[in-house]
C-alpha cells in the first residue's frame, strides 16, 4: 500500500490481501537498518489469516520516501500520525528490534492507540557500539556485513533456511541495501538515543508478549528478559538455537506464538 | 569483522543442518513427489506464499533445497533455484525476465545452445538478441535499445576461451539500467565471485565442474539480489500484479528475492524444469570437493598447456594464462586463482589429424561434456557446435581444427603420456 502523508509517499505491505472493514489491525514495525521484507512471513500468514496487517517501511527506508528519523520517538509519532491517516484506531504492534522501542515509544504518548504489544528480540533500550555507529557513517558495507554476521544464528550460518534455496545472509545484505545511504547510521543513533525503556515498560497497561533469542549478538537475551520483567502482563518465549532475526530465522515459530498470542 | 564461513566450509555445510529425530550428518534424500499438509490452514499458506515450506517436488523439494542454499551461499547470492540443466536455467531467467517484444543483448563468445536459444528459439516468441563480440564494447553500448532486458554473457567463453571484461560491461549495464546475466558454468565459485563484480543474476550447469563425477545432470539460477526492479516500468512481470495469488508484486513481497520468487512461481510452477532429489544429492556431493578439485584442475590444466606448447605435433595452444591469449591481462586480473581448466589446441594435419588424436586417446575420454573428474576431449566443430553456422562458429573463435580439452585430475605425467601417444598416432595416420 502507498500513501501520501505530508507530501510524501509511503509504503506499507497489507501482507498481499486487502483491509476489510471489522478486521483486527496488526502492524509490523522492523528494526535498524531494515523494511518491511523483513516481515514478509508474518505479513503474509497474517493478511491471509484475517487480520488487516501493516508492515511500514519507516521513513527513509526501502520503498518509503522523506528522510530517515533521528529518534525512536520521531518515529512513534509517524506511526500514531499514519495510523490517524489511515483511520485505525487501535492496533497491535509487533516490533523487532528497533522496532520494538518504537512499539513501546507509542504505548507510552498514545497508550490509546495499543490494543496489544508484540517485542522480538529486542529490549527497552538499545545501546549501540560507538564503533559500529562510526563504521556505519564511514564504512556503511562493512558495518552492514558485520550487523547481518552477528544477526545470525548458528543455523542461519549453515544457511538452513525455511523457505527453499533462500541465504539468511544474503537477504540481509541485500534488504539493507535498498535502504539510502545514511538510513543505517541514524537509526543506529536513535537506538543508542532511546532512554527511559524500562519506565515505559512498567507502564504498559495493555497485554505483551516477548519473543527472544538464545543466539541473539546483536540484543543479548538478558536485555530482552528486563523487558519482559519489566512488562506487567506479559508472556515470554525463548527460542533457544536462534539468532536476532528470529522473523526470518524461526517463522514458524514465531508466527505459532503470535497467534496464540492474538487468540487469547 | 563478520564472521561467515569460508567457500571451503560453506562447501561442506552449507544449507544442511542434521535433522534433530536421526542426526543424519549426510544430506537425505527426500525421494517423494509431495508432503502432508499439517492441516487446511498450513496447506493454504503454501499456496499462497504465506510461509515457507514444500509442497510437491516440481516446486520444491527438502533434498534440492539444500543443493539450492548452498550455491547461494557460495555465489553470495540472495536465493538459487535448482533446475534440471544449465540450459533449464537459462531458459527460466529469460522467460521470467522478456516478453514478446523486447530485447537481449549477448556476447558472441558462447556454448552453442545457449546461442541456438536466444538466436534461433526465443524469436519465434517475439524476443530478439544481438549478438556482439565480448571484446566490442562499443558495439554492445550500441547494440542496446529501449526494449533490451538484459546482458547475457558467460566470462570464459565456451569453447572459444574469451575471457570477458565483466567490470566494463557491468558498467555498460548500469548506465542502461539493466541487468548482467552470467553463465557461471566453466568458473564456479572457486574460481571467480560474479556478484562481488556486479553481475547480477548467474546460471550454472551444475553437470560440470560444480558436480565434477559426471553422474547427474542439474542446473542453477542463483540471485545477486542487488538489482533494482523497482527503478524502471521495464520489469512488469516482477513489479506489477501478478496473474495469481491475489495479483502479488514480487518486488514489494519480496524485494531483492523478487526473480526468485517468480522463478518458482511461474517458471517452476508451469514449465516445471525440476531438478531430481537424487541428482540433487549426486550433485551435493561434488560440491562438497569442489575447492580441492578445483585446485587440482588447474595444476593440471597449467601442466598440460606447457607440455602442449612444446609438442612438436600441436600447432597452436590456446589458454588464457597464455601471454599471446588476447585476454591475457583481464584473465590475470578477473581470474587470479586459475583461468579455468579448458585448454583449446590445434593438432598439425589439420581436421583429419584432429579426428585421429581423439580416436587415440586411451586415457582422456571422448565425449560431449565439460568439467568431469576425468579429462575429457571433443572436436567441437563436427560435435558441440554442428549445429551452429561457420559465422557463428568463427564469431564463437572456433576453428575446424580445434581440439578442446577438459582437463581433469588424472596424474599429470598418465595424461601427458597418453597425449604423447595419441598426437604421435595422428600423425601416423595422416602420412
Amino acid at each position: 500500500m502507498r500513501f501520501e502523508l505530508n507530501g510524501v509517499e509511503h509504503y506499507a505491505s497489507t501482507g498481499g490481501r486487502d483491509h476489510k472493514a471489522g478486521q483486527p489491525y496488526l502492524i509490523f514495525l522492523h528494526g535498524a537498518g531494515s523494511s518491511h521484507l523483513v516481515w514478509t512471513q508474518q505479513s503474509r500468514s497474517f493478511a491471509y489469516g484475517s487480520y488487516n496487517v501493516l508492515a511500514v517501511d519507516f521513513p527513509g527506508h526501502n520503498l518509503s520516501g522523506g528522510e530517515p528519523m533521528l529518534s525512536v520517538d520521531e518515529q512513534a509519532n509517524w506511526l500514531v500520525e499514519v495510523m490517524e491517516h489511515l483511520e485505525i484506531a487501535t492496533a497491535t504492534l509487533v516490533g523487532h528490534s528497533q522496532g520494538g522501542l518504537v512499539a513501546l515509544a507509542v504505548a507510552n504518548s498514545a497508550p490509546e492507540r495499543v490494543e496489544r504489544m508484540v517485542f522480538v528480540a529486542t529490549a527497552a533500550a538499545i545501546p549501540v557500539n560507538d564503533m559500529l555507529i562510526s563504521t556505519a557513517e564511514t564504512k556503511e558495507p562493512v558495518a552492514k556485513s558485520s550487523m547481518t554476521s552477528w544477526g545470525l544464528g548458528p543455523d542461519a550460518h549453515h544457511f538452513e533456511n525455511t523457505v527453499p534455496g533462500f541465504s539468511h545472509a544474503g537477504m540481509g545484505l541485500r534488504v539493507m541495501d535498498l535502504n539510502p545511504v545514511g538510513a543505517l547510521p541514524n537509526d543506529l543513533k536513535a537506538c543508542t538515543g532511546f532512554e527511559g525503556g524500562l519506565e515505559m515498560a512498567g507502564a504498559v497497561k495493555c497485554p505483551t508478549m516477548c519473543v527472544l533469542a538464545g543466539k541473539d549478538r546483536m540484543t543479548p537475551i538478558k536485555f530482552g528478559r528486563q523487558l519482559a520483567e519489566a512488562l506487567p502482563n506479559n508472556r515470554l518465549h525463548v527460542l533457544k538455537e536462534s539468532g536476532h532475526t528470529i522473523p526470518t530465522e524461526k517463522p514458524h515459530e514465531l508466527n505459532e506464538y503470535l497467534r496464540d498470542f492474538l487468540a487469547a | 569483522m563478520s564472521d561467515f564461513y569460508d567457500l571451503e566450509t560453506l562447501a561442506l555445510h552449507a544449507g544442511h543442518v542434521p535433522d534433530k529425530e536421526f542426526g543424519s550428518r549426510a544430506v537425505p534424500i527426500h525421494q517423494t513427489t509431495s508432503y502432508m499438509f499439517k492441516d487446511s490452514r498450513h496447506a493454504a499458506a503454501l499456496y499462497n506464499l504465506e510461509e515457507g515450506g514444500h509442497l510437491y517436488t516440481r516446486i520444491s523439494n527438502p533434498t534440492v533445497a539444500v543443493l539450492e542454499q548452498r550455491i547461494a551461499a557460495m555465489e553470495g547470492g540472495v536465493a538459487c533455484t535448482a533446475c534440471s540443466s544449465g540450459m533449464a536455467a537459462l531458459h527460466l531467467v529469460t522467460t521470467m525476465l522478456v516478453s514478446s517484444g523486447d530485447h537481449i543483448v549477448s556476447t558472441a563468445q558462447l556454448y552453442g545452445a545457449n546461442i541456438n536459444l536466444l538466436k534461433n528459439t526465443m524469436p519465434r516468441f517475439g524476443v530478439e538478441t544481438t549478438m556482439v563480440h565480448g571484446r566490442d564494447l562499443k558495439a554492445m553500448e550500441a547494440a542496446i535499445q529501449e526494449n533490451t532486458k538484459f546482458i547475457f554473457c558467460e566470462l570464459i567463453g565456451n569453447p572459444g576461451l574469451d575471457v570477458l571484461d565483466i567490470e566494463a560491461v557491468v558498467k555498460i549495464a548500469e548506465k542502461a539500467g539493466i541487468p548482467v546475466v552470467m553463465d557461471a558454468t566453466f568458473c564456479t565459485p572457486y574460481l571467480f565471485k560474479p556478484f562481488e563484480h556486479g553481475v547480477n543474476v548467474i546460471t550454472h550447469s551444475l553437470t560440470k565442474w560444480m558436480g565434477g563425477h559426471g553422474v547427474a545432470i542439474g542446473g542453477a539460477v542463483v540471485d545477486g539480489g542487488n538489482f533494482n526492479w523497482g527503478a524502471s516500468d521495464k520489469y512488469p512481470t516482477l513489479t506489477s500484479p501478478h496473474y495469481a495469488l491475489d495479483g502479488i508484486v514480487f518486488w514489494e513481497e519480496f524485494g531483492p528475492a523478487a526473480l526468485t520468487m517468480r522463478v518458482r512461481a511461474e517458471g517452476m510452477y508451469n514449465f516445471g524444469p525440476s531438478l531430481s532429489p537424487t541428482n540433487a544429492f549426486h550433485l551435493l556431493q561434488g560440491i562438497e570437493t569442489l575447492p580441492m578439485r578445483m585446485e587440482r584442475h588447474i595444476s593440471n590444466t597449467r601442466a598440460m598447456v606447457e607440455f602442449l606448447q612444446v609438442h612438436e605435433l600441436v600447432s597452436w595452444v590456446k589458454h588464457p594464462e597464455l601471454e599471446d591469449h588476447p585476454d591475457h591481462e583481464v584473465a590475470k586480473k578477473l581470474l587470479p586463482k586459475g583461468a579455468g581448466s579448458m585448454i583449446g589446441f590445434g593438432v598439425k594435419g589439420g581436421r583429419a589429424a584432429g579426428s585421429a588424436f581423439i580416436e587415440s586417446v586411451e586415457v582422456a575420454s571422448h565425449l560431449a561434456n565439460v568439467g568431469d573428474a576425468k579429462t575429457l576431449v571433443i572436436h567441437p566443430a563436427s560435435t558441440t557446435h554442428s549445429h551452429i553456422s561457420a559465422e557463428d562458429m568463427k564469431a564463437g573463435g572456433l576453428s575446424e581444427d580445434m581440439i578442446r580439452l577438459s582437463v581433469g585430475l588424472e596424474n599429470i605425467d598418465d595424461l601427458k603420456r597418453d597425449f604423447n601417444q595419441a598426437l604421435k598416432a595422428a600423425a601416423r595416420a595422416v602420412k
